[in-house]
């Protein structure tokens, strides 16, 4: 398999002013705190973290909605973070994403036929527009919305969240990308509903081809859908696995945690299990811990976690991790 | 607590009635953890609403009882009410930074509370504060009550409204998706401290959450609810191991887990009804893979087993 994305020390950091008018930010918010991730053709690979952890940022920073501080990230072998601004247009015809809260991301005042055909007008201007007619109700019947004549004259309030969130797909596979992320797509949606939307990924990236960056928290939507699994914390990757190793056996203790209290929907498992209780929240990411960032919160710190930052290690079968516990040469 | 057929219904502008909480019965034993599930939509915050005669206008609790120690809560008095509720019956709402005021502090909030219910002076207001803060795993209680919403993190407000909620040391207690807007590591924090609650305080507990990992966690007993009324309820095993209702059954096989990959992903056809036009009949037979002529009539409670009930003709004997 050959590399589509490869993330290479990626870095968001936001400036914090002491006050409105001083020019010299004393401390940044570590959004992204050098992030090295790969991303591979026709997977899927999830991310996981806690809320605030950087991971909406750093699918934001993929597409270039909001500009890297440092390091650089490859599409395709081209640099993205060299472009200039012609060709990073040309480039993020590639590249999609689809967004948590669709109905936000959709213009209410523009009907579905004219939000699908846009990305289409900014990119083929020369197309008739009996053509883009028949690729926009083309787009309806893949996504699942039949017979396509009954939704495209409508506005996107008028639309369930399930079927809205069918409309930024569809939206998304306008210009047929080849990578697309999507942040936390399902979060919002209902048990009954979520499944039918994950179905749809599932055989989209099928029929497509497609490379997907699923940015969920939800670890039992990870088992269903992705490949490999990354977990993000504080910034920072700390794990990254293919799933059925990392559900087996996930290393580092912070995914450790996040597995044991994530619920089952069994009551004998739930209560035979061990659970794993984290003790407070995570740590501001202006104030990041020193050493390992989790061992503030890690119920198997020991002395050398509190001074060293731990390097990523790989533990073979593509499983890495960046935990002292893992690290053989002890300084 | 107990709820007889209670119903609560909107009159809309057009004159049509809409029955968000439709002959609903619910029993809540001392001690236990009851939990009502359903999808978004279909009732369950209605039903703690009501529980409280807390409903919005122009809704109305229109028919049933609700007995809190054979006391009908429906007929009370506004001044009996008020000096029930905080008092003998606490909620706990998903988003704590509507529920809390803004412009007080921690310590004003929950004082609030006990001055109402209590003749404590301020001395003995402010350690019994303290306490219940640390109770509910604050680290730094002192702290906390000095601080304003805004300055506490959501596990800390939603710590701080739990506190609130037991200051008065109620006999049931209502969460209504009380860790929905929190990350796991601290949804578990959260969940530990309403069971240990319940253990310790022998409060009584009506969870009402979408999620049936938590359900299994914590619930002795289940009340699944679809489109305004109760379709099965049960003990937790019962529920969860012989579900007898195919709605239940549905939402159980489409809800993923850590413990397998599941693909493609089960679901159920269509969408949930809209309360303007319910269909005739069951409410989930539109949907439903086992419809037959006979559900085109409302189906009434059936038993599946011991204290095991089914909205659900198939089990019409």
């Amino acid at each position: 398999m050959s590399v589509l994305v490869k993330i290479n020390q990626l870095e968001r950091l936001i400036p914090v002013r002491k006050n409105l008018f001083s020019r010299q930010a004393d401390k940044y918010v570590h959004a992204i705190d050098g992030v090295n991730l790969e991303i591979f053709e026709n997977e899927t690979l999830a991310l996981v973290g806690e809320s605030g952890c950087g991971k909406s940022t750093l699918a934001k920073t993929l597409i270039n909605l909001v500009p890297s501080t440092g390091g650089s990230f490859t599409f395709s072998e081209i640099d993205i973070t060299r472009l200039n601004k012609r060709e990073l247009h040309e480039m993020r015809q590639n590249m999609q994403i689809i967004f948590q809260d669709v109905g936000a991301s959709l213009n209410p005042r523009k009907t579905v036929e004219q939000i699908l055909m846009q990305p289409l007008r900014v990119y083929h201007p020369k197309l008739k527009i009996q053509k883009l007619r028949s690729l926009v109700q083309e787009q309806l019947v893949t996504v699942g919305l039949e017979p396509p004549k009954n939704f495209i004259h409508r506005y996107p309030h008028e639309f369930s969240g399930g079927q809205r969130q069918r409309i930024g797909i569809a939206r998304a596979l306008m210009l047929s990308p080849k990578f697309i992320i999507a942040d936390e797509p399902v979060s919002a949606l209902d048990v009954s509903i979520r499944g039918q939307i994950l179905n749809l990924f599932l055989e989209l990236k099928e029929r497509y081809e497609l490379t997907y960056l699923f940015i969920t928290h939800d670890l039992s939507v990870v088992r269903s859908i992705a490949d490999r699994i990354a977990v993000m914390y504080l910034g920072k990757i700390v794990e990254i696995a293919p799933v059925e190793e990392f559900f087996s056996t996930p290393k580092h203790p912070y995914p450790q945690a996040i597995l044991s209290t994530t619920p089952i929907a069994d009551p004998k498992l739930s209560r035979s299990r061990n659970v794993i209780i984290l003790k407070d929240e995570p740590p501001s990411p202006i104030d990041i811990p020193s050493g390992c960032r989790f061992h503030t919160r890690c119920p198997n710190a020991m002395d050398i976690c509190g001074q060293l930052e731990p390097k990523m290690v790989n533990c073979g079968n593509e499983h890495f991790v960046a935990c002292h516990l893992y690290n053989e040469e002890k300084p | 607590m107990e709820i007889n057929h209670l119903t609560t219904t909107f009159k809309l502008i057009n004159g049509q009635d809409i029955n968000p909480v439709d002959d609903l019965s619910l029993v809540v034993k001392e001690g236990t953890v009851v939990g009502l599930v359903g999808e978004s939509g279909c009732g369950k915050s209605m039903t703690a609403l009501s529980i409280l005669s807390l409903v919005p206008p122009p809704g109305k609790t229109t028919q049933g009882e609700i007995l809190l120690n054979g006391e009908d809560i429906l007929s009370l008095s506004k001044k009996r009410l008020s000096a029930l509720r905080g008092n003998q019956i606490a909620i706990i709402f998903q988003d704590p930074l509507t529920f809390l005021n803004p412009v007080y502090t921690i310590e004003y909030q929950i004082r609030e509370a006990i001055k109402i219910h209590t003749n404590l002076s301020n001395e003995e207001a402010h350690e019994r504060i303290l306490e219940d803060l640390r109770k509910v795993g604050m680290a730094d209680p002192e702290h906390v009550t000095k601080s304003y919403p805004f300055e506490l993190s959501g596990g800390m407000r939603q710590r701080a409204m739990i506190a609130m909620a037991i200051s008065c040391e109620p006999q049931l207690l209502i969460a209504d998706e009380p860790t929905t807007a929190l990350d796991v590591t601290v949804q578990a924090q959260i969940l530990e401290l309403l069971k240990a609650l319940v253990k310790e305080k022998g409060i009584s507990l009506l969870l009402i959450t979408h999620d049936m990992g938590i359900v299994a966690d914590i619930c002795d007993e289940v009340y699944v609810m679809y489109a305004g009324q109760i379709v099965e309820n049960g003990s937790t095993d019962e529920i969860f191991y012989h579900s007898a209702h195919p709605y239940t059954q549905a939402l159980l096989e489409s809800v993923l887990t850590i413990e397998e990959c599941k693909r493609p992903i089960k679901t159920i056809k269509g969408v949930v009804p809209d309360f303007l036009n319910f269909p005739k009949g069951c409410r989930f037979m539109p949907r439903c893979s086992y419809a037959k002529e006979a559900c085109m009539s409302m189906p009434s409670f059936y038993e599946v087993s011991d204290n095991h009930f089914c909205r659900c003709v198939l089990f019409d004997k």
